[in-house]
């Protein structure tokens, strides 16, 4: 995605100071996430950096008296402008602390959360847009080694399980039925009904709905050959799945393991193991790049 | 004389037909309350049964009776809801009560949950229903006052010019 787009569908949502300054500013490469502190600055991420937007109209490594400061109404101006000015219709996003806006962009809220059922945020301490980048192609290698069986993508925080699972859902969407169950709209990054992001042509997304609701409703009504969910957590899930798969549906799903050994210990995973669902392991080491496969019927 | 009788029956009826304006004129604040509750009750009726946000629901009540919600979608996009709101009322509302009411929903609309929605409109519609008793009791007191004032007025002018 060009880095002009990113800036214009940001530029949409900040109040009109930042956006005269913003739009004047070259944005740094490789650019993860704008971040907006309240009582504090407009921050830069990109893979290496934080920079801060100053009012001279560049990004600065050390926060100063120079640099834009963001006041708790600008917060709650983007919050609105993300809301397109109707909270009652975004209370889901709310709650979950989480919207996703034009070409897959999160934005991201921090606060304080009100109590008890139906959390919804009430002060508002930062908010974050993150630019989502797929990387087409990346997980070719797994679908060639794996394909046409049932698979379980593991690894640690920021491997890349999401960014493998958004690819093979391309590459197993292009021929065959598959569902995505997207429960946090983090994979597909659907806007208006239509996915940001590359997901197959014949994919269907099940978006908003828990994982293991979203498993059942999608053998009732979609017939899927494949389904594809992001991180398997609870015996819920797993039942979800046993279901799935004694339907003859093949299940893709990522799990937050970083090892095999830690997978052993796992009681998800020992759960998965005794129902003889999962083929193949993936295990994932840093940025996508695959550390091993396993077997998972040999090992049994 | 003919011209006297002519010039008479003109002062009568150019009096009689500014009491009926008047008149009028008080009716027209009974039919803009009338509007303003319908636009309201519609509004509180699509943000319960759809998922449209305000400016879309705000399209779709759109309607030649109510001028400000014209305005309304003529202003630049880049300011904010209620920026618009404020500005689109201002500039189209003459009335003060329903200024006010207006001013003060438009400031909240939007910003909380359904319930939250609901219960405001709510509050605004029993709001307008009341200043509609009010302009109604006006003109069912006023309205005959206007009318009759003006002919006879007329009536004492033409009198006097005879």
């Amino acid at each position: 995605m060009e880095l002009n787009k990113i800036a214009e569908n940001i530029l949409k949502y900040i109040p009109n100071r930042f956006r005269s300054i913003m739009c004047k500013t070259p944005l740094p490469e490789n650019l993860t996430e704008i971040r907006f502190y309240s009582n504090r600055g407009i921050a830069f991420f990109t893979d290496k950096l934080i920079g801060f937007l100053s009012d001279s109209c560049d990004i600065v490594k050390e926060f100063d008296s120079h640099c834009i400061k963001v006041t708790s109404d600008d917060c709650k101006f983007i919050l609105m402008s993300v809301c397109k000015n109707s909270v009652y219709s975004h209370q889901r996003e709310l709650n979950e602390g989480c919207f996703v806006i034009e070409n897959g962009i999160r934005v991201g809220l921090s606060g304080r959360f009100s109590e008890g059922q139906g959390q919804t945020i009430q002060e508002i301490s930062s908010i974050s847009f993150r630019i989502s980048r797929e990387k087409t192609g990346c997980a070719e290698q797994i679908y060639e080694s794996t394909k046409g069986n049932s698979l379980l993508i593991c690894g640690g925080v920021n491997t890349g399980k999401t960014t493998i699972l958004r690819d093979l859902s391309r590459l197993y969407g292009n021929h065959t039925k598959c569902t995505l169950i997207d429960e946090h709209n983090e994979i597909s990054a659907m806007n208006n009904g239509i996915p940001s992001f590359d997901i197959g042509l014949t994919t269907d997304i099940i978006n908003g709905k828990s994982r293991h609701n979203g498993i059942i409703a999608s053998i009732r009504t979609l017939s899927p050959e494949y389904i594809l969910c992001d991180e398997i957590a609870d015996s819920a899930d797993v039942n979800a799945i046993v279901s799935a798969s004694g339907s003859g549906v093949k299940i893709i799903a990522t799990m937050h393991c970083p090892s095999y050994q830690d997978f052993q210990q796992r009681p998800v995973a020992k759960q998965l193991m005794n129902y003889q669902i999962f083929s193949y392991a993936v295990f994932l080491k840093n940025m996508g790049q695959v550390d091993r496969i396993v077997d998972l019927r040999i090992h049994r | 004389m003919i011209f006297k009788l002519t010039g008479v029956l003109f002062i009568v009826s150019a009096c009689g037909f500014a009491g009926i304006l008047k008149s009028k004129e008080l009716y027209s604040r009974i039919r803009f309350c009338d509007n303003l509750i319908v636009f309201f009750q519609h509004f509180s009726a699509l943000i319960r049964c759809s998922s449209y946000n305000l400016e879309e629901i705000i399209h779709c009540l759109d309607n030649d009776n109510l001028s400000f919600i014209k305005y309304f979608f003529t202003i630049d996009e880049s300011v904010s809801f209620y920026d618009k709101w404020k500005k689109s009322v201002i500039e189209n509302v003459y009335l003060s009560e329903e200024k006010e009411i207006l001013l003060s929903v438009g400031k909240e609309l939007g910003t909380t949950d359904i319930e939250g929605q609901t219960k405001l409109i709510s509050y605004t519609i029993e709001r307008l229903t009341q200043l509609r008793k009010t302009h109604s009791e006006n003109y069912n007191r006023l309205g005959k006052v206007y009318r009759s004032t003006g002919f006879l007025f007329g009536f004492m002018l033409g009198i006097v010019i005879i």
